[in-house]
């Protein structure tokens, strides 16, 4: 099981990576970072929706990159259901 | 093109004070102190917290691997030798206030910082074993900046698709050899 977690991952180019790993063959636990769990839920039914077979799952991770405490507690939350990340998506990002 | 507070921009076919989009509605100091104030906050300083705070859970993985998104226009010999984006362009005109065109400055900045800090995580985690790369999924139609995907295909950005295809085969380990470099679909982004 190869767990990915990836901020600002319910849209945009973290959308898009989400996809490519859900589309693809390996199983992947695929955590989805968000500021917003709403919004990641919205976008993990789309992705539902436009891949209906995957070998992999995702879930829907609330994290503010910039709120300290988001961070801790997605922190807490990923080790104690998953232990361990293998693979972090530094996507999150803006152009203001 | 409008901007989310419905201003219309004015655009010049020449280049000149590249700016940041809340530049537009903040002109002056407040603007671009917010400008480069947020673009270092989310793109620099919140992604090193990230980072730093999940190292004990990568550490657990048997193969871990740390990307960071960057921008082609993050790379210093490319912007040095003139090759910035469609919206810059040549050298700006002579004099002061120089015409404002989109230019994302304090964006691409920021994004040389993080090839700064990925610099510093290779490092690091390098005896751990941890494989660290920026990943530079190119000019790409999503909503950045707030414009629309639709103007930014006009100004030649391609399917955001690729950019996680790419992505993902990073992740699947097929660009191990580049680790702690600069990497796009069709090679190594210089610095």
């Amino acid at each position: 099981m190869h767990i990915v977690l990836v901020t600002g991952g319910n849209t945009g180019i973290g959308y898009e990576t989400i996809k490519a790993l859900y589309a693809s063959s390996h199983a992947y636990t695929i955590l989805m970072g968000s500021r917003s769990v709403i919004r990641a839920e919205e976008a993990i039914e789309k992705l539902h929706n436009e891949l209906t077979q995957s070998a992999s799952e995702v879930s829907a991770l609330q994290i503010d990159i910039e709120d300290d405490l988001s961070i801790e507690t997605a922190f807490e939350q990923v080790e104690v259901k998953w232990g361990r990340v293998d693979t972090l998506i530094n996507n999150a990002g803006m152009l203001l | 093109m409008k901007l989310k507070n419905g201003a219309i921009p004015r655009i010049h076919s020449f280049t000149g004070a590249a700016f940041d989009p809340i530049m537009l509605s903040k002109p002056g100091p407040k603007g671009i102190r917010e400008a480069w104030d947020r673009a270092y906050s989310v793109n620099v300083a919140s992604t090193q917290v990230v980072t730093h705070q999940f190292i004990p859970l990568l550490l657990k993985s048997a193969n871990p691997r740390v990307l960071f998104v960057t921008s082609g226009l993050s790379s210093l010999a490319t912007c040095s030798a003139g090759h910035t984006s469609s919206t810059i362009g040549a050298s700006p005109f002579k004099g002061w206030p120089k015409p404002n065109t989109p230019g994302f400055v304090a964006y691409y900045s920021s994004k040389t910082a993080l090839n700064m800090m990925m610099l510093n995580w290779k490092r690091l985690l390098e005896p751990d074993g941890v494989k660290v790369f920026c990943v530079s999924p190119g000019f790409l139609a999503t909503n950045l900046g707030g414009v629309g995907p639709e103007l930014l295909k006009k100004a030649g950005a391609t399917d955001p698709a690729d950019g996680g295809s790419f992505i993902r085969r990073v992740v699947e380990g097929n660009r191990d050899e580049d680790v702690g470099r600069v990497i796009n679909k069709d090679g190594v982004q210089p610095w």
